[in-house]
């Protein structure tokens, strides 16, 4: 909980959340350059609105990753007007090679080949569930999909992650 | 597992300390709002809170002159009628 008419605790909350949102969003992305512009538009309105939150409503957590989400939504429909909220492919235009080869840390390049591999579906529920730290009911509530499939997809992402993690092969 | 830090994209990123610079702006805009906002809150309340006494009367079938808590020309009880 924070006490947002303190500075500190703002700067405690950016803390907190800085690599949460960016992971959050980077999973859906994976472009560095899109990733970084959208946190910063994320962080940007969370700072405009910060004294509109309101705990008794829901919590920071919900009101901050609604925020990131209803923010990748636009930028996606700026990408294109024919994807639906959820079901769009992010990744049109994504220079993977360029990409994974800006990765400095090996053990993020690994992750950045595994994520290549699943799909946009699958990336978005473990980044909800990761990183969002939400359960498998709030994840469905808020991608509109039901219990048992968030479930599935989030037990079959992780395996194939675990999968991809284990094998370790690197991009060539 | 994904969220050891060895695996966190952010990590990478020189965006952290520029981005909080202007987000911090931002929270002062927003916080200098809300300071004037609750003044102009404060004044609505204590408005409003005259309309209610006004209403509350108890004495309203009374013409606040020929009423026993009226007097030198104002209500004791401090009702807001204006001396009707």
């Amino acid at each position: 909980m924070y006490d947002f008419s303190l500075p500190s605790e703002f700067e405690r909350m950016y803390e907190d959340y800085f690599p949460r949102i960016y992971q959050h969003v980077f999973y859906r992305l994976l472009h560095k350059q899109d990733c970084e512009d959208l946190v910063s538009e994320i962080f940007l309105k969370v700072a405009r609105n910060i004294f509109r939150f309101d705990a008794q409503e829901a919590s920071f957590n919900t009101w901050i990753f609604t925020i990131a989400r209803n923010t990748l939504i636009d930028s996606f429909r700026k990408r294109s007007n024919n994807i639906s909220l959820d079901h769009c492919d992010a990744l049109i235009g994504v220079d993977f090679d360029e990409q994974y080869a800006a990765i400095v840390g090996e053990d993020r390049k690994i992750v950045y080949k595994a994520l290549m591999q699943l799909d946009d579906r699958s990336r978005q529920i473990l980044s909800l569930k990761y990183f969002a730290e939400l359960n498998n009911r709030e994840i469905s509530r808020l991608i509109s999909v039901n219990e048992s499939t968030v479930s599935t997809l989030c037990l079959r992402g992780k395996r194939k992650m675990r999968e991809l993690l284990d094998e370790k092969v690197f991009y060539s | 597992m994904l969220n050891e830090k060895r695996y966190d994209f952010s990590q990478e990123s020189n965006l952290k300390n520029r981005l909080f610079k202007e987000m911090t702006k931002e929270y002062e805009k927003a916080r200098q709002q809300i300071v004037s906002l609750a003044d102009d809150e404060l004044e609505m309340v204590t408005a409003a809170g005259s309309g209610l006494n006004a209403r509350k009367c108890p004495n309203s079938d009374k013409v606040c002159a020929e009423c026993e808590k009226y007097s030198f020309r104002r209500c004791t009880l401090g009702y807001t009628k204006g001396g009707r």
